[in-house]
């Protein structure tokens, strides 16, 4: 089922009473949620917890969710302060503030499209880039262009003012440009790897 | 090129375009092609960032389907678990409703001790509290204080009020200590038995001077968290709004305002037995919280540091609503706030320090979300940036 749905969808399938259409909301949402928490330096254990801990809240409590727009940045946003609550319940962390330092921005060139000399200099080069950009630019490139999230989503993850989250993109953006202006950008980059490739 | 690379950047951001690569590879490949052959001159720069979208992959931390099966399966069984604990106390639910409706043609229904619905009437008196925490033992002046307090009953009777004695209850007769903590304050009390409580802004408490021989009892208003000194032989009453909650020895949370709909317990130790107006009856289990809403009993399982943080000084906001913050916080502060309410989508996530002054608290708030206040005497104004 979940081949012919996205989230969204099978969320209003759930709301609709269809039980298993909330399995494979699970299933679908599980390895990118896993990932995002890994990011933030969660133990694999503490991951799936955090995931169970939304799932189970989900099912329980749909009303949670507002709307079907705001599913899936709750979600992101849900796995972002459990790990933040339990380093604050550790006394690691106080302020939310200072979660971000803890973002580990890496990623892999998918291997359908690069051969394997290829993405290790397209690797390299986008390490680079992405070195030059700050903690909070880092978590804002990655909903953006890895989870896909738009302003709202990103701003309501990240608890910022749309406009802010805007912002700190296009600088994101900006400061990747001038850092490497031959390389034109981050990931623009990638794409032209392909094509001399090809 | 650099023309090329701002279209590319636009089409990064494109919706449509998005939800395309989010597909399986066939069908993302037929939707890219269509969506090129719509917009043939930009069909370089569809591809591009479609292939940007595409390209780079979070696979490195990805978990089996095995994996995910497996944590799946577990999810279930909790939840299998949870439903099934649900269903079980609804039909025990059910057989008590019959058995109450056959008693009570035969008997009269349990009302109220004397003690509860006398202090449960004081309670619902209203009081003109304006800034003082004030204190009255039975027929005496009642005694006002411009700060929070602290109030210790020894079991002889004396009152000290931050550790100077103020006043003694008379023991020849049946008196009720009554004690009011306004907006803005919070108290501290200790009973003649030793049990402490602690009061919240925008709370009440009275009990007997003197307790009876074979049981305790109380009534609270607002939020109060008690720690009930154990004593078996004598067990503890409260009753909050229509909860009438039976006590031996444990330490829990109450919040019971008027203005709230809800009234909630939170056990944090040992056992609590709550019965509803209505007749709904739950035991509470340490680290459970319980929610009545209409005369319906709901538990669930809390976050006891969370829900009694008050009493250590400080408030935490979770995925709290912004119109909730602003009505905690005016308890706290005994101010309003005036605003034109905006989109429901606002949550907060957050920690005030309830020693902060107010003008350092919506600082806080202001740094995490983009507000400007105006404050005028009691009036807080709110603009939305």
């Amino acid at each position: 089922m979940s081949k012919y749905y996205n989230e969204k969808e099978l969320w209003g399938l759930f709301r609709n009473g269809n039980d298993e259409a909330f399995s494979d909301l699970y299933r679908k949402c599980y390895s990118r949620l896993y990932a995002y928490g890994i990011r933030y330096g969660m133990e694999p254990q503490n991951a799936e917890d955090a995931i169970q801990d939304i799932f189970f809240r989900l099912y329980r409590r749909p009303e949670l969710v507002r709307s079907t727009d705001t599913l899936i940045p709750f979600m992101y946003a849900s796995v972002r302060y459990y790990w933040f609550n339990l380093l604050k319940k550790n006394g690691k962390m106080d302020n939310l503030e200072d979660m971000s330092a803890g973002f580990n921005f890496t990623y892999t060139i998918e291997e359908a499209i690069l051969d394997r000399e290829d993405r290790e200099a397209v690797r390299q080069r986008v390490d680079r880039l992405v070195g030059c950009l700050t903690p909070r630019q880092k978590e804002i490139v990655y909903l953006r262009f890895f989870l896909g999230l738009d302003y709202d989503g990103i701003s309501s993850v990240l608890n910022l003012s749309h406009q802010t989250a805007r912002n700190l993109l296009h600088k994101a953006i900006k400061s990747l440009r001038e850092k490497d202006a031959e390389a034109i950008k981050l990931l623009l980059f990638v794409a032209t790897a392909f094509h001399a490739d090809a | 090129m650099e023309k090329n690379t701002n279209l590319i950047e636009k089409f990064l951001f494109d919706k449509k375009l998005a939800a395309i690569a989010d597909m399986d590879i066939a069908d993302s490949e037929r939707a890219l092609a269509e969506m090129c052959a719509a917009d043939p001159d930009k069909a370089q720069a569809i591809t591009d960032a479609w292939l940007l979208l595409r390209g780079i992959d979070v696979s490195e931390d990805a978990v089996s389907a095995t994996d995910v099966e497996a944590s799946l399966r577990r999810l279930r069984a909790r939840l299998r678990r949870r439903t099934l604990g649900r269903r079980a106390v609804a039909a025990v639910a059910a057989s008590a409703a019959v058995l109450v409706v056959c008693f009570s043609l035969l008997y009269k229904p349990a009302a109220d001790s004397a003690d509860t619905s006398q202090m449960v009437t004081m309670l619902s008196r209203p009081v003109e509290l304006g800034d003082s925490v004030e204190m009255q033992v039975g027929e005496q002046d009642a005694i006002r204080f411009g700060d929070n307090i602290s109030v210790v009953q020894t079991e002889e009777g004396v009152i000290s009020v931050n550790s100077r004695e103020v006043t003694a209850v008379d023991k020849a007769k049946k008196e009720f200590v009554r004690l009011n903590v306004p907006y803005g304050k919070r108290s501290y009390a200790e009973l003649p038995d030793g049990t402490r409580v602690w009061l919240n802004s925008g709370s009440s408490i009275v009990y007997p001077s003197m307790f009876e021989s074979d049981r305790r009892e109380v009534a609270v208003t607002g939020e109060v968290y008690m720690d009930v000194a154990k004593d078996p032989a004598r067990p503890f009453f409260v009753a909050a709004n229509d909860l009438r909650i039976k006590v031996l020895g444990t330490a829990f949370n109450i919040s019971a305002y008027g203005d709230d709909p809800f009234t909630s317990i939170v056990l944090v130790e040992g056992s609590l037995e709550v019965k509803a107006g209505g007749g709904a009856k739950k035991v509470l289990a340490p680290g459970h919280i319980l929610t009545e809403r209409n005369g319906a009993l709901d538990v669930e399982p809390a976050d006891v540091h969370y829900h009694t943080a008050w009493k250590n000084g400080y408030i935490e906001l979770r995925e709290v609503a912004l119109e909730d913050m602003f009505k905690r916080l005016s308890r706290y502060y005994n101010v309003n706030f005036c605003y034109n309410p905006i989109g429901s989508q606002v949550y907060l996530y957050g920690k005030f320090d309830l020693s902060d002054t107010l003008e350092q608290a919506l600082d806080n708030i202001s740094f995490s979300k983009p507000m400007t206040f105006t404050v005028n005497g009691n009036e807080i104004f709110v603009e939305f940036k």
